[in-house]
């Protein structure tokens, strides 16, 4: 019996032996299937501009994979993602490069930036609304509707020069989603102080959907996006800033205009002022539509609501300026400089 | 004994453990791919003149198509390249690339003007007009290849074309031949047999209108679009909104019109008559078109004399039909503005048609034309007979001098430029034609009347009245 037990042991150790018999090599070429692709004009301006020197790639033709199957969408025209990316590589990439270099940082823009953009040519209409951009951690950002990239309403009756300030408008705001999606990554590597996140405590909502222009703007904030969090209402604030650009470098005469009392309260006196886009923005704040008369009044509520967004913003632009060593006024005068650089460049 | 069977038993497990099997395919993965993007190529590209692909289509709201002729070109040995794909308004050249995924497919992955525009989503079609961008290769049979759309699951046939097919000036010039005739204020297709009740003493008429959600969300595209409208038993029936495709072979409605198995959905050209003729099987029919209406409207003239004239627009209790500078087209709404508002002395405040006019100071007046002098005791009347010519046409012919309790008014009318050219206009030789559509709007009859000018029928006045 003691034999049979042993013969057994013995085939069992025999068959584990054989069971780890290595049977088959592993192929020696990769499973997934590359294929060279065809080069246009625009795939090698990409590679000489954007990828060799930024490590950015750039997808704009069709590749279901990087769109979410829940849009239905086309890929840009090649005219249209040119415009846009030699806008890219002129307006954002440029101007916080020189921002960068000129704060003592030069590294942090390279470093960062998103490293894959994926252009869509169409809106992607959703539930009634439309998306323009979309950005997945850090390293991705998606924008849409490039086909209509600089295209702005024209009436007909509009000055050379009101024409040409439409049109650096309109380019200018088709960067918003990069300077969003590029703040996130600031403040996600770097976080900013814990007093922004008190000062409109308690009005961050998830329906934010459902919010006016007007009612976000009594509130403190820019954007009725900006109501879904702390984090949001910070990048919507670097984004408005950095897409209200206009007349940063030589300020806009606003003509016979009610001004603003040394009380922050807006005064029946009418006067000439000077302001940029963005300085506007803030002295008109706190002005609403006195029915009775039709002039600008100051509510209490409109003025608090001034307040908390000055507050706001002196933290975003500290924390840029010491963080980051980016002066974001600074910033706005780059990027005006370089899109009406790059609009006369195209007009000559 | 029992030493032979455990022999036995552990010459089995050793041999359970032998590699008993073989490889199903003579080719690696990669190979395999490879070869089957490689094959499609070679397919795509084996044709001298490519191919061509009639595409009817449906999105949520329209019935869509095209008709494409494609040439594909392979980038060296890689299965990718350009496509020149023309079709009748288009002609472009992008990249298109094969690739293994879900089976073979072919992505057209760069824009193109002639291709993308069944695809390209709109405020409207947020998913575009059923066109796909990707499309999973299924078949190669009778020489035609067989394509699935990955987004929607329409099926594209690609047949081999010829030289003659990439030709698009014939196509042209039949679209413009029937774009000028589908642009006069009157289309339709008359189908005398065929269809239930058509013959040629009792044609049926099916209307084809520019559908008026056309131009909402996409002006540009406005014009490719139709829809068809008819009625049979005295209901009014609707096709759904289309566009139209030309081929060579055929133009296609791909928005049909359906009646009782009876479909009308595709019409070829006959340059000996000059004539669109319908090409479905068992129906005569063919497409004609008229700047003034094609069918009249039964019994319209009896209406217009009996009640438009005489009880008048809806708000104006019995003075008859005001005719509305806002009605009119021009030069018409003009002068009658010029008439009513112009200043001129002595005032002619309204003009209306009417019929049986008896005046304020009891002066049986019968038909003509009344002008108000800015009340109600104040009028000039200038006789005019509205003589029938057929039953929704007739003419105003004048007839007598003006009767008139307004001092000058005679003067001012027979002198008048604008008085002058508004009569010369309503009571021109070969009077009025009338398109009119009548309906119950919650017991009310609802009418909807056009009235056009034979002379000229870019001079028009609509109107809309109702009567209980």
């Amino acid at each position: 019996m003691d034999k049979i037990y042993r013969l057994i042991i013995l085939s069992f150790v025999l068959f584990t032996f054989f069971s780890c018999d290595k049977e088959e090599d592993l192929l020696d070429e990769s499973v997934v299937v590359t294929e060279q692709a065809y080069q246009n004009e625009l795939d090698e301006w990409i590679y000489e501009n954007l990828t060799l020197p930024y490590n950015v790639e750039v997808k704009y033709k069709w590749n279901d994979g990087e769109v979410d199957n829940q849009f239905s969408v086309v890929p840009p025209k090649i005219e249209k993602a040119k415009e846009f990316l030699e806008a890219y590589l002129n307006i954002w990439i440029k101007s916080y490069e020189a921002e960068a270099k000129a704060g003592g940082d030069p590294a942090y823009l390279h470093k960062y930036m998103p490293k894959l953009l994926v252009l869509v040519g169409s809106p992607a209409y959703m539930n009634n609304s439309l998306v323009l951009g979309m950005a997945e951690g850090g390293r991705k950002v998606s924008i849409f509707d490039v086909n209509s990239f600089g295209n702005f309403q024209i009436w007909g009756w509009e000055s050379e020069e009101r024409l040409l300030e439409l049109k650096k408008d309109a380019i200018v705001k088709s960067f918003h989603t990069l300077h969003h999606e590029f703040a996130h990554i600031m403040h996600q590597t770097k976080f900013y102080t814990n007093d922004f996140k008190e000062i409109c405590k308690g009005d961050y909502t998830a329906n934010w959907q459902g919010v006016t222009d007007e009612v976000a703007n009594i509130k403190g904030f820019v954007t009725p996006y900006s109501m879904l969090n702390e984090n949001e209402d910070f990048v919507e604030i670097v984004a408005a800033m950095l897409t209200k650009v206009l007349n940063s470098n030589e300020a806009k005469l606003w003509k016979s205009t009610q001004l603003n009392g040394e009380d922050g309260y807006v005064t029946d006196e009418v006067g000439d002022i000077y302001l940029s886009e963005w300085e506007g923005l803030l002295y008109t704040w706190n002005w609403v539509i006195n029915e009775d008369t039709w002039t600008w009044l100051t509510t209490p509520e409109s003025y608090e609501s001034k307040k908390k967004f000055e507050q706001k913003v002196d933290i975003v632009t500290t924390y840029y300026q010491e963080k980051w060593g980016v002066d974001l006024y600074s910033l706005q005068k780059r990027i005006e400089a370089a899109t009406e650089l790059l609009i006369n460049e195209q007009n000559n | 004994m029992k030493k032979i069977l455990y022999i036995i038993a552990i010459l089995t497990v050793f041999s359970s453990c032998e590699k008993d099997f073989e490889s199903v395919y003579d080719e690696t993965l990669t190979e395999r791919a490879t070869g089957s993007t490689a094959e499609l190529t070679s397919l795509l590209t084996s044709s001298e003149f490519g191919w061509k692909t009639t595409m009817l289509l449906e999105s949520r709201l329209y019935s869509m198509g095209d008709y494409f002729v494609l040439n594909f070109n392979q980038n060296e040995n890689h299965s990718n390249g350009t496509v020149t794909v023309a079709n009748v308004h288009d002609r472009d050249t992008s990249e298109f690339n094969i690739v293994h995924e879900e089976g073979v497919v072919l992505n057209f992955n760069t824009p193109n003007d002639a291709f993308y525009w069944l695809v390209t989503p709109n405020a409207g079609e947020s998913m575009g007009y059923g066109n796909n961008l990707e499309y999973v290769f299924e078949k190669q049979e009778d020489g035609k290849l067989y394509f699935r759309g990955k987004a929607n699951s329409y099926t594209m046939v690609l047949e081999k074309a010829s030289e003659k097919d990439w030709d698009m000036s014939i196509l042209h010039e039949r679209y413009e031949n029937f774009m000028n005739a589908y642009n006069r204020n009157f289309c339709c297709i008359v189908v005398t047999d065929g269809v239930r009740g058509a013959s040629e003493e009792n044609p049926l008429y099916i209307k084809l209108d520019e559908p008026f959600t056309a131009a909402f969300w996409d002006e540009e595209m406005a014009f490719k679009f139709y829809s068809f409208s008819w009625v049979i038993d005295n209901k009014y029936m609707l096709s759904g909104d289309g566009s139209f495709v030309f081929s060579h072979e055929a133009m296609y409605f791909p928005a049909p019109f359906a009646f009782e198995g009876d479909t009308i959905n595709k019409m070829v050209y006959n340059e000996q008559l000059d004539e669109w003729i319908i090409d479905n099987e068992g129906i005569e029919a063919k497409f004609v078109s008229s700047d003034l209406p094609i069918q009249s409207c039964e019994g319209f003239y009896d209406d217009f004399v009996n009640t438009i004239c005489v009880e008048g627009n809806t708000w104006t209790e019995g003075h008859g039909w005001l005719v509305n500078p806002y009605s009119s087209t021009q030069p018409l709404g003009d002068h009658i503005s010029n008439i009513v508002w112009g200043g001129g002395e002595p005032n002619l405040g309204t003009v209306h048609v009417v019929n049986d006019y008896v005046a304020v100071d009891g002066k049986s007046l019968g038909q003509g034309f009344r002008f108000s002098g800015g009340s109600e005791e104040l009028y000039a009347f200038v006789p005019a007979d509205i003589i029938k010519l057929g039953e929704s046409k007739f003419k105003f012919v004048r007839n007598g001098d003006v009767v008139t309790n307004i001092e000058g008014a005679a003067e001012r009318i027979a002198t008048d430029p604008d008085v002058i050219a508004f009569f010369d206009i309503m009571c021109n030789d070969k009077g009025w034609s009338v398109y009119c559509e009548k309906s119950d709007y919650g017991g009310w009859d609802f009418w909807e009347v056009v009235l056009y000018n034979i002379e000229d029928p870019s001079i028009q006045i609509e109107e809309a009245f109702m009567y209980e």
